[in-house]
């Protein structure tokens, strides 16, 4: 040990009386400290886009049940039918509902006079899925209810249209039972032609023809 | 000469030095975790309260808005007899003894469980109501512009599963307190042709089944979810209740209030508050969020559980204490709770005509 020290100290002495400039990283060391850097981001990553499409399905979700909501109490202050929109066409290879607007529509002409810009649900990477998840549309639906969009920027896009009308006193234009009355949101990330079983994520508003009340489920 | 070649090898960490590092760095890693995990809960809180408590908002607005609108259309009639029908005379000679107040429809509150005897009656849990209003609904086509027909309706609390009504791909079934809504049409309204308190009787067995059909809607739905309970308190105002020297609450001290019922007869008030409606009615209600109720559902699996302690919200008298207790009670269960109270005016309510 005593040996050791001595020698220790002579092999440093130089060095330090020189005063000279350590050296930069060496190629080694920064090879090594990128692929740790990469390493966690290529670990982190996945989490993070998996809660940021997470995050986006909730808020979708909660602006459809806000728009419900709003649809309804509008129709009870205003004392006239209030719709919401459901435009289904192709966007990206993706078919479904891509978007939703709020209108007025009044039953002697059927015309329906637009009350909102429309909400883009591929803005948030979502879609209302057509199908087994979202058996709302399939059944009883009557000319009034659906058909070609008459009013742009959807006409241009040729998508078809779903409405529900909310009557003043409380009640819908839905001709369904409450058990399938029910739209599902999904992010397009688990987009699948004639999707049958829920992704893992998935945001499903129920909306009771009867009182129109809307209800969320969710995994 | 082995130096040499490592002219520019240093000093590395000592052994304490990276420990020391590596403990500190720990301390750090822990504290952020921690910090991490708690904004996410609180986080996770405040988005299941707004979604929550907006449904709870929401049926709150609507029972307001309808039982604001609840009427009993009194009017003053011949007095022959007493019982049931005493407007109808016996004999055609029969002259009649005075004037009454007299009307063919109810607003009746009181404790769920008296009011709707059924076999659902253990799963009701604190108060109902019933009541008339003009809320124009009617399922029959061409009836659309009929917008102030005479309707019942009803509100009341009950506890049961959603098999009947929830979404096919949602698995999980789930038990919970719901807040119902019993709304038959106008032309299903059977007021007029029984005796008072039957017309609601079939409120808790008309749920929604799983054979629901659109021509045949059931009369009572769910209209918000994890609402566990439901106070509703008629009273008088409080100057009316100063000119008596009573409490506001003496027309209901058991929260049991029926138009139909000769009661709070006084000298000066032959018929007390017989067919008149309450100037007032304070209605409470109290939601829980759904992470709450999952949490609920965990702690009792296949049973109801007893949120409301047995014996509170039966006296008015206790009702400021009672909801304490519910909120001491709920918090001890670490849920998440919101209370929902307001004062109705009732609009059509001629209380004037008592004093």
């Amino acid at each position: 040990m005593n040996t050791l020290i001595p020698a220790q100290h002579s092999s440093c002495s130089p060095r330090r009386d020189s005063h000279r400039t350590p050296a930069g990283f060496s190629l080694v060391e920064l090879v090594v400290v990128i692929a740790i850097i990469t390493m966690l981001m290529a670990l982190a990553i996945p989490y993070t886009l998996g809660a940021m499409q997470s995050a986006n399905l909730t808020s979708a979700g909660d602006t459809l049940m806000q728009k419900l909501a709003m649809a309804q109490q509008r129709s009870l202050t205003e004392n006239r039918p209030i719709g919401l929109d459901f435009y289904y066409y192709t966007h990206d290879g993706i078919k479904g509902c891509q978007a939703i607007q709020m209108i007025s529509w009044d039953p002697a002409t059927n015309l329906a006079t637009q009350l909102e810009p429309p909400i883009y649900w591929s803005k948030q990477n979502v879609v209302i899925v057509e199908g087994a998840l979202s058996p709302m549309f399939s059944t009883n639906q009557t000319a009034t209810s659906t058909g070609q969009a008459t009013l742009n920027p959807f006409k241009s896009l040729s998508a078809t249209f779903h409405r529900i009308i909310f009557y003043p006193n409380g009640s819908t234009s839905l001709r369904v039972p409450l058990r399938t009355a029910y739209l599902t949101l999904i992010p397009t990330k688990s987009y699948k032609a004639d999707l049958a079983e829920a992704p893992p994520n998935y945001y499903s508003v129920q909306i009771d023809p009867v009182t129109g009340r809307g209800h969320s489920y969710r995994p | 000469m082995k130096p040499l070649h490592h002219k520019q090898r240093r000093h590395g960490f000592t052994l304490i030095e990276v420990s020391l590092s590596m403990v500190i760095l720990s301390i750090i890693l822990l504290i952020s975790v921690q910090v991490l995990g708690l904004t996410q809960r609180a986080w996770k809180r405040g988005v299941a309260r707004v979604e929550q408590f907006r449904e709870a908002r929401m049926a709150f607005e609507s029972i307001t808005e309808n039982l604001r609108q609840a009427l009993l259309n009194t009017y003053q009639a011949y007095q022959y007899n007493t019982g049931d029908t005493p407007t109808i005379p016996t004999s055609q000679s029969q002259s009649p003894k005075k004037y009454i107040r007299q009307s063919e429809l109810q607003f009746v509150t009181g404790q769920a469980q008296t009011l709707l005897p059924g076999e659902q009656a253990s799963t009701l849990v604190t108060q109902a109501m019933f009541f008339q209003a003009r809320l124009g609904l009617s399922d029959r086509i061409g009836y659309e512009g009929l917008n102030r027909l005479l309707c019942g309706r009803g509100y009341f609390i009950m506890y049961s599963n959603n098999d009947a009504f929830r979404p096919q791909h949602v698995s999980a079934q789930s038990s919970r307190y719901r807040l119902w809504e019993y709304r038959p049409t106008a032309e299903e309204n059977t007021v007029y042709s029984v005796k008072p308190g039957q017309w609601f009787l079939k409120a808790p067995a008309n749920v929604i089944t799983a054979s629901e059909t659109i021509t045949t809607p059931s009369d009572t739905r769910p209209i918000a979810e994890n609402i566990i309970a439901l106070i509703i308190s008629p009273q008088v105002t409080t100057d009316d209740a100063a000119l008596k020297q009573a409490t506001p609450w003496w027309i209901a001290p058991k929260y049991a209030f029926d138009s139909t019922q000769l009661v709070n007869v006084s000298t000066d008030s032959p018929q007390g508050t017989q067919h008149m409606l309450p100037p007032r009615v304070v209605v409470t209600l109290v939601a829980i969020d759904e992470a709450s109720a999952r949490k609920l559902a965990e702690k009792y699996p296949d049973t109801m559980p007893q949120l409301v302690p047995t014996g509170a919200f039966t006296l008015a008298d206790n009702r400021q204490k009672d909801l304490k207790d519910l909120a001491t009670k709920l918090r001890a269960e670490q849920l998440n709770y919101q209370v929902f109270s307001t004062t109705i005016n009732m609009r059509n309510s001629k209380w004037g005509l008592l004093r």
